[in-house]
């Protein structure tokens, strides 16, 4: 999973003209990441593409995942059951 | 829950309060000319005011219903076909979802095809980069770099101005609607 959000987070940063950190680490504040909303729009999409789901329809109430280890916690939390 | 996002118009129901709150927001105002209002009164009457405002075409951008920002065509010149294009997220759960990038799209679409725009530009703090690089994925041009054309905190900051033309806007709009299209 967090192997598969960090492939698709790499190719949307490229996308964006931004130059990908060395290693992604938990506390990279998303919004300070240099990606544009469109880069979001685009992650978003294509991790619902690759996993078959997207937590944020998923949630009652909206939650903001301000740092990257958040953002994988909820794909994580919202994963279907094997 | 669907999470859809759309452009609708404002009311003062429903978004005067929300509208005052982010105008207000200095994480908000400092990407901005104004400063926002001073008070709610104020802030009423400018909403009452673009209401009656030929020119200021605003909206109200929801997701799964709920308010997250706002959109605007500005400065609609009616003889030369053109008008500016402001916009703000202040829901950072909706701008990790990209909620600005499809607000734009929708709004540009409003503009060319609904109001029969021939271009519609932006001008975008010269240190806001992460915003130029959004508007030039969108389509826009490079127009200039207007040299400390905002005063900011005591400081001057330059202004760059990008546009995007009706002919532009059809060439990239059916990949930008393929990418988005899960979103609205």
């Amino acid at each position: 999973m967090r192997e598969k959000i960090l492939i698709k987070l790499g190719q949307a940063l490229e996308d964006a003209g931004v130059k990908a950190p060395e290693f992604f680490t938990d506390d990279i504040v998303l919004l300070q990441s240099g990606l544009d909303s469109l880069g979001f729009a685009i992650l978003v999409a294509q991790l619902e593409n690759e996993l078959d789901y997207d937590p944020f329809t998923l949630m009652e109430e909206a939650v903001y995942p301000s740092t990257l280890g958040e953002f994988v916690g909820i794909y994580e939390k919202y994963a279907p059951e094997a | 829950m669907s999470q859809k996002i759309e452009i609708v118009p404002i009311t003062i129901e429903r978004h005067a309060q929300v509208l005052f709150d982010w105008r207000r927001n200095v994480e908000i105002s400092r990407h901005m000319y104004s400063e926002g209002p001073q008070s709610f009164d104020e802030h009423l009457r400018w909403l009452k005011s673009i209401a009656q405002d030929v020119t200021h075409k605003r909206f109200a951008v929801e997701q799964g219903g709920k308010p997250v920002g706002t959109t605007a065509l500005v400065n609609v010149n009616e003889k030369h076909s053109r008008a500016d294009f402001d916009m703000y997220i202040g829901e950072a759960s909706a701008r990790i979802r990209g909620a600005g990038a499809v607000a734009e799209f929708l709004t540009l679409e409003y503009g060319f095809h609904r109001m029969k725009l021939h271009k519609i530009s932006c001008e975008v703090f010269a240190g806001n980069s992460v915003a130029i690089r959004l508007h030039e994925r969108m389509g826009f041009s490079l127009e200039g770099v207007f040299r400390e054309h905002a005063l900011f905190e005591g400081e001057w900051v330059d202004v760059t101005r990008l546009s995007l033309l009706s002919e532009d806007w059809q060439k990239c709009r059916e990949k930008l609607k393929r990418l988005l299209a899960a979103m609205h």
